[in-house]
């Protein structure tokens, strides 16, 4: 009982600060931008031509889970792996930088109980996060084109060319959505981990972005094709997997296996190095 | 006989090899107010952070109430309330907030005993205001309260008068007062403002350069012992006098003496007299903290415990 307690006062402080929930308005905003962009002809035009090529109708599929994914790939890569680093790096950085944690540590709490709770509040956070951009995607892409429309998904890099019916493709849609958070909850790992140490709450989220950028980049690298499956963002893709047509369900597991280790190694690194260093101005 | 609140054992302590506290052992008697006193950089925040359970000694032992703070500190820090030279919070929250959020993290308290002691620490009026308006004092009585709600026997404080204005600082001495007198708290605390150790602490340690050089009652030290402000006409042959008759130890300047352990400033008077001399002013010179910590720090080359201090500055 006074674990949850805890853990809703954690929640509590991580939403009253302004940055966690201007992350929320800052990714509807960027959403409908990027949906107005899409209603330019150029866009329009070139998946239009591509529906045509593979005789489906335009109207039918360019609707609101078709732009709803579109959204959400582009949403995530600016802004989403951002704010869960900001969020994440800032954690227990800034409260030891902030001096709080210091008068919380005052008390006959241990340390690995309250990294417990904060991180279990990071990756509350981030669910919601994503869950939220899943949501308000669909929502403003249904709303501003009239339906849901059916499902199309292209994706060359996956070799992922897909189609599906209204019904099919929202269960779809809600299935990588649900995986796609869980999937970002490396991120929060990897940046409470980096928070952890005697760092400063921005350099924190840097290291995140860089070390995610930085696996992106050389995963994306002809040289490095054959070994892309050691990528942590190779087994993060691992949501746009789900559209297959059957579902590769033996990669997925082994890419939520890859993820979950990865995250609880994170986390575990973060925990030891906090609880042997010494807290002082 | 009181027990022993806090103990500490040959801690030690460095920062990437520059030594912070070296091979400090000290023990607080139940029911006082400790004080400890140093320089910048002397070694008191870490040792109070060692207390705490904050910074790992690197040798030594440090116990709260019995209780070893690294391998018990659940039950070391139960009964322990401390603050810190700068009080730090949750500025976008409330006070009342801050509170619930410090005391949910081991044993919640009710709305009464927090509306209790935020009376007490006088802070009723703007406990559901943000933090980041209080005032640097609104934060240090807050920071009391904290310390306050779980009910402690014993208060670590860490430079609780810093920053604070002349006001502030008395309302916070009288604050400590009332709680060691009414609430029977031991209280450890640190400052630099000795004129208020002087007036709170039954006894005292001084660190200088990470190791003790005095720990106990100051005021029963031989410190300052037969020291005497001497007004008198004729000073040289005066004091040539008082020199014959085996009364002085030591002149120091133009009107400061220290008279022999068993001569009394009335005898002094009444030879003087006797032989002539105008008298304008003889008394017991009452030597302050300050004098006696100056004095340490001038000399800190061995620890020093009360009774075994050399006499007059």
């Amino acid at each position: 009982m006074l674990a949850l307690r805890q853990f809703r006062h954690e929640i509590y402080k991580l939403f009253a600060r302004k940055r966690s929930y201007i992350g929320f308005g800052a990714f509807v905003l960027l959403q409908i931008t990027l949906l107005a962009c899409l209603q330019l002809p150029r866009p329009k035009r070139e998946i239009g031509q591509l529906l045509k090529r593979n005789g489906l109708v335009f109207d039918e599929y360019y609707q609101g889970l078709t732009l709803a994914i579109v959204i959400i790939a582009f949403t995530f890569t600016l802004l989403g792996a951002l704010y869960v680093a900001l969020v994440g790096g800032d954690i227990v950085a800034k409260e030891v930088e902030d001096g709080t944690m210091r008068m919380v540590l005052c008390r006959p709490i241990s340390r690995f109980r309250l990294l417990t709770l904060k991180m279990a509040a990071c990756v509350t956070y981030t669910i919601l996060l994503v869950l939220f951009l899943g949501v308000t995607a669909l929502l403003i892409s249904t709303v501003y084109r009239g339906g849901l429309g059916k499902l199309f998904i292209f994706i060359s890099e996956e070799d992922l060319f897909a189609f599906y019916n209204t019904g099919p493709g929202l269960w779809r849609y809600a299935r990588s959505v649900v995986c796609l958070a869980y999937a970002t909850v490396v991120i929060a790992a990897l940046a409470f981990m980096f928070s952890c140490f005697n760092v400063k709450p921005a350099a924190a989220t840097i290291l995140t972005l860089s070390f995610f950028m930085g696996d992106l980049v050389l995963q994306n690298l002809p040289y490095f094709q054959s070994i892309r499956h050691y990528f942590v963002t190779y087994h993060f893709a691992f949501w746009v997997r789900t559209y297959h047509d059957p579902v590769p369900w033996h990669a997925i597991a082994t890419s939520v296996i890859y993820l979950t280790t990865l995250t609880l190694t994170f986390w575990l690194i973060g925990v030891t190095r906090f609880c042997t260093r010494d807290l002082k101005r | 006989m009181p027990g022993l609140t806090i103990q500490i054992e040959g801690v030690s302590k460095a920062f990437a090899g520059r030594p912070a506290v070296r091979g400090l052992s000290l023990s607080v008697p139940e029911g006082g107010v400790f004080g400890l006193l140093g320089h910048n950089g002397a070694g008191k925040s870490t040792t109070l952070g060692m207390l705490l359970g904050q910074v790992f000694p690197d040798s030594g032992r440090l116990a709260i109430h019995g209780h070893d703070v690294f391998a018990e500190r659940g039950s070391a820090l139960r009964e322990v309330g401390a603050i810190f030279e700068s009080p730090c919070f949750y500025d976008y929250l409330t006070g009342h907030r801050n509170l619930r959020i410090f005391c949910d993290y081991t044993a919640p308290a009710a709305r009464s005993r927090i509306d209790e002691v935020v009376e007490l620490v006088g802070l009723t009026e703007r406990i559901h205001h943000k933090v980041g308006v209080y005032s640097h004092g609104m934060r240090q009585r807050l920071a009391l309260a904290q310390a306050l709600l779980p009910g402690p026997r014993t208060l670590v404080l860490d430079e609780p008068s810093d920053g604070l204005d002349p006001e502030g600082i008395a309302a916070m001495r009288q604050l400590i007062q009332k709680l060691n007198r009414d609430y029977n708290l031991t209280i450890l605390f640190s400052s630099h403002l000795l004129s208020e150790v002087e007036h709170l602490c039954t006894e005292v340690a001084v660190m200088h350069r990470g190791e003790m050089v005095f720990c106990g009652d100051w005021s029963q030290t031989d410190f300052g012992k037969g020291l005497t402000q001497l007004d008198v006409g004729r000073r040289e042959q005066a004091l040539a006098l008082l020199n014959d008759r085996g009364m002085l130890k030591e002149s120091l300047d133009h009107s400061r003496v220290v008279l022999k352990d068993d001569t009394t400033t009335a005898a002094v008077n009444r030879l003087l007299i006797e032989h002539g001399f105008d008298v304008a002013a003889i008394a017991p010179v009452k030597l302050s903290l300050e004098d006696f910590y100056m004095q340490l720090i001038d000399r800190p080359s061995q620890t020093q415990s009360a009774g075994r201090l050399d006499p007059g500055p």
